[in-house]
């Protein structure tokens, strides 16, 4: 799968309610993804949506608040996704979290910009 | 009165492009670089927005839409309420063609959709065959389109794509 597997595998702990974590490339390929087994979602599609989130994400934080984006949160009544930029070796990707209502939306925000920020340094 | 033209099309065919064309503001792109090669460097994996006035009560939406097929629940998104639909085809692009069969089922055009079909990269190219080709898809699907060679770098050859389009809703009003 990846090098950043056993690093993904450790992240995982750091959370009380994850559902996915998922690392794509800009474009929207696959790096990395893990999913709950009871989730009925591939991990291609996962890829595909998290970088058109980010893409408009990014396009939105520029034209409309003239500033980079930090990050995207999408809230529904049983989960919530956080995306945000992230870097792997000189190349731009996603990190996509989603999360179960038994986890702290500031916890998961906080650690998903952590978990990109780490990444960056692999 | 606001209304929204889709334009549609394989990757490459030129629809970032001539959306910032013809856009009186400043396009919103979600072009990425691409990590596969696709015969381009940057891809969209958005939405292209761009927008024109049409006089004081009229006003044109334009919506680009990725090329690949796996970005398709894109094309969900602005399927809905389109007044036209825009479709490009890269010239002697036989992936180009084949995509037209799909998106034209996808976005359900039939004789009765305004829209327009577009080969761009035909500068300088010999293009009689595969305009042919077009032509020869387009009665298989049973419709009978117009169908321009547009250069979509150009603003002039990119408007005639949008009058055409106004013209045939004044035909069918």
């Amino acid at each position: 799968m990846t090098e950043l597997t056993p690093f993904f595998e450790k992240v995982q702990s750091k959370f009380a309610d994850l559902k996915i974590i998922s690392l794509t490339t800009a474009d929207g390929f696959p790096i990395y993804c893990h999913i709950n087994s009871r989730l009925k979602v591939e991990d291609e599609k996962v890829a595909a949506v998290s970088s058109s989130l980010i893409s408009l994400s990014n396009a939105a934080a520029q034209q409309m608040m003239g500033q980079s984006l930090e990050s995207t949160t999408i809230e529904t009544g049983g989960s919530n996704m956080f995306l945000c930029n992230a870097q792997l070796k000189d190349k731009k990707c996603v990190l996509c979290i989603v999360t179960g209502p038994k986890e702290n939306i500031g916890h998961a925000r906080y650690f998903t910009q952590q978990i990109a920020q780490l990444i960056s340094k692999q | 009165m606001h209304k929204k033209v889709a334009f549609i099309g394989s990757v490459g065919s030129g629809k970032t492009t001539i959306i910032n064309q013809l856009s009186s503001i400043d396009t919103v792109n979600t072009d990425v670089e691409s990590s596969v090669d696709i015969g381009k460097q940057f891809t969209t994996v958005g939405i292209d927005y761009g927008h024109i006035n049409l006089g004081d009560d009229m006003s044109i939406g334009l919506y680009g839409v990725p090329g690949q097929k796996r970005f398709n629940f894109v094309w969900d998104f602005v399927n809905d309420g389109l007044w036209a639909v825009v479709i490009l085809i890269k010239n002697g692009d036989q992936d180009s063609l084949s995509d037209m069969a799909y998106l034209m089922k996808y976005f359900k055009v039939d004789q009765n959709s305004t829209c327009v079909i577009g080969i761009t990269h035909a500068e300088g190219k010999e293009t009689d065959k595969f305009t042919q080709k077009v032509r020869d898809l387009s009665e298989q699907m049973e419709v009978n389109l117009p169908i321009y060679h547009v250069d979509a770098r150009d603003k002039s050859s990119a408007m005639l794509i949008m009058n055409t389009l106004i013209a045939i809703k004044e035909t069918q009003e």
